[in-house]
């Protein structure tokens, strides 16, 4: 069974130059093959793809009036059944449904849904999604990852505006808020693959802390939600734990005083231990807490920034005001 | 006794109509428009805008007085009885309009009130983002070069293959005034001159296979320029059957945006029916007479037989520009 990973997003998103890096530093070991549903300005030419021994099979039908019909789902059962690839990397027009294209491929033997993901240029995804209407705001909806560009260009507030409206139309992808050239192929598809999550990451943190406690259901809300506050309660009730994602940036300065604060019980809780990785001017803080004792380094990036925190009777919403979340 | 009264006639709403995709430039152009004191003598302005872009009107720097501005952010909005409201309730002797450009230009001309008269269509591209944008959004950049005067592209520098622009517009609109707008401010004229693929004075005109198009748009446009000339191209043959006894069509297939977007490109021909078959390629010679016929429903070019040779298929059925 082949996987098909889904990569779309409106033309000049930086679709193609995405899918570049993650085969040069993500794919390891897998005999892949990318269909390329679009006319694209940077084209992956013939000989990276040689080099990197990947087939690739362009499809004619990138007009908006040419829509994905039968011809698609042909093309691709074609590929299966020819190459016999691990995996098939997907990226369609950039002015069609994402929505669409999960459901023409789901409907085709030998290949499942790897992934689907959508790349949104950060500084104008807010016009596209106010002008383009439809196809555009599908594109969002319906991407379990939404991959930013250009997050580099663009100030603290238009990020925040921008996750805003991500949100408001999707709140159960991952956001990868990080500009590009900080991460690896590898921790971006890790992301979009589910391997390395909020919630793989509050997991580790309790089971660590919970030996004796019996470990509960997985949020019942399904795998596919990430991106919102995770509250985590237990059997018993004593033991709580809480997550977020955000591009939020704190000087070292900041979180130093943020992690004291939480020795503080009578005002969030009692904080068992506290870890995230954050943004901030200096590059990354990764920070690790635990009462009386807060670490701070600096470390690699994250695809966004991410804060657990573990204890009993947490009081997230003054944890929130805390982080400014 | 007669009313000596005209009924009163609505008067005339001049229409400026600013297409383009976003970021291509129209809001700056309208800004400058705006302040610009030749376009400013005191019209009462209604300014509607279908996008919301990066750039924003700025009114304050508007010269004209009475200048107001609503917005429409669907494409059902765009009805008649909408757009006459806005005019009236505004009392607008003019209309700006900043299209959207994802939107059909269509949707606009079919909801215009009688009075509204469009003075000017122009449209603006990004040249550093057009050439993909006419790969995956054909049907679009089609749609918006079809009816404008002027298409300014503008971000262009030494880089800029000026050339395929040029054919894409051409491809569409031949007539229109085409301005490129360097990244340093100047601006150019597009002043290229597309001689006709054929020898329009030769004893016999004879069309290649891959000119096709271009012939059958040209005898579209200047059809008068064809009247008595012979000419010798290769078509197939259809018989409808509500055509006359001594007639038949000729044409060919052809690709107007892209693939969906196929139609017969036909011309009337007269005489030795007997000779051709339904669905037979041939290679027609024949004089052009210049005449209304019941086919056209008004004059058209119809082709009077002096031969007829079956032959193959042209290695391209399609004709396309």
């Amino acid at each position: 069974m082949a996987k098909a990973d889904i990569f779309s997003g409106f033309l000049g998103a930086g679709k193609t130059t995405l899918i570049k890096k993650l085969i040069a530093e993500g794919y390891q070991g897998e005999k892949l093959v990318l269909i390329e549903n679009e006319f694209g300005d940077i084209g992956i030419d013939g000989s990276f793809m040689k080099e990197a021994g990947i087939e690739i099979t362009e499809m004619n039908s990138g007009c908006i009036c040419c829509s994905l019909v039968g011809d698609f789902e042909k093309a691709l059962e074609k590929v299966c059944e020819e190459l016999s690839p691990d995996r098939i990397l997907i990226e369609p027009s950039g002015v069609g449904k994402l929505s669409d294209v999960i459901k023409a491929v789901s409907a085709v033997n030998g290949i499942e849904i790897g992934s689907a993901a959508v790349v949104a240029d950060a500084m104008r995804c807010k016009m596209y999604a106010n002008n383009f209407g439809e196809f555009y705001n599908d594109q969002i909806k319906s991407a379990g990852t939404i991959i930013l560009s250009r997050t580099g260009d663009i100030g603290e507030d238009k990020l925040h505006e921008c996750m805003e409206l991500l949100k408001q139309r999707n709140d159960c992808a991952i956001i990868i808020t990080t500009p590009w050239d900080e991460l690896t192929g590898t921790q971006i598809l890790d992301t979009i693959h589910r391997n390395n999550t909020l919630e793989t990451q509050l997991n580790e943190l309790q089971s660590a802390h919970e030996h004796h406690h019996e470990h509960g259901e997985e949020c019942g809300c399904g795998h596919d939600h990430h991106d919102h506050d995770h509250h985590h309660h237990h059997a018993d009730d004593v033991f709580a734990s809480w997550g977020i994602e955000t591009p939020k940036k704190y000087s070292r300065a900041e979180l130093e005083s943020l992690l004291e604060e939480l020795d503080n019980s009578a005002k969030y809780g009692v904080v068992l231990r506290a870890k995230g990785i954050v943004a901030s001017e200096e590059g990354w803080l990764h920070f690790d807490f635990v009462p009386g004792e807060p670490d701070i380094r600096t470390g690699s990036a994250e695809v966004t920034g991410r804060l657990c925190v573990i204890g009993s009777e947490l009081k997230i919403d003054q944890l929130k005001t805390l982080f400014r979340i | 006794m007669k009313n000596i009264f005209k009924p009163e006639q609505e008067p005339e709403i001049p229409v400026y109509l600013f297409t383009g995709f976003l970021e291509s430039g129209k809001t700056t152009f309208i800004n400058e428009t705006l302040g610009d004191e030749r376009f400013n003598a005191g019209e009462r302005t209604l300014l509607i805008l279908c996008e919301e872009g990066i750039e924003a009107i700025n009114a304050e720097k508007s010269l004209c007085k009475d200048l107001f501005i609503c917005t429409i952010n669907d494409e059902e909005q765009i009805t008649t009885a909408y757009l006459s409201k806005l005019q009236k309730q505004y009392k607008a002797q003019r209309i700006l309009v900043e299209y959207n450009g994802m939107w059909k230009i269509d949707t606009f001309y079919r909801a215009m009130p009688k009075a509204w008269m469009v003075y000017q269509e122009f449209c603006f591209a990004d040249s550093t983002t057009f050439l993909t944008y006419n790969a995956n959004m054909r049907s679009l950049v089609f749609d918006k070069l079809q009816s404008c005067e002027l298409i300014v592209f503008n971000r262009t520098t030494a880089l800029t293959n000026i050339m395929e622009l040029h054919k894409i517009v051409r491809a569409v609109n031949r007539n229109c005034n085409i301005a490129y707008e360097a990244t340093d401010g100047t601006v150019k004229f597009d002043e290229i001159v597309d001689p006709l693929p054929f020898d329009i004075d030769a004893p016999t005109v004879t069309i290649a296979d891959t000119d096709f198009a271009v012939w059958y748009r040209d005898i579209g446009e200047e059809l008068q320029k064809y009247d008595g000339k012979t000419v010798q191209f290769k078509g197939l043959v259809s018989l409808p059957r509500e055509l006359t006894d001594n007639a038949f069509i000729i044409g060919r297939p052809l690709l107007n945006c892209c693939a969906d977007d196929i139609t017969f490109a036909g011309l009337i021909a007269e005489g030795n029916t007997d000779k051709v078959k339904d669905g037979q390629w041939i290679v027609l010679t024949a004089q052009i007479s210049v005449r209304a016929h019941e086919a056209y429903d008004r004059e058209g070019p119809v082709l009077v037989t002096i031969d007829i040779i079956p032959t193959e298929a042209p290695s391209e059925e399609v004709a396309s520009f």
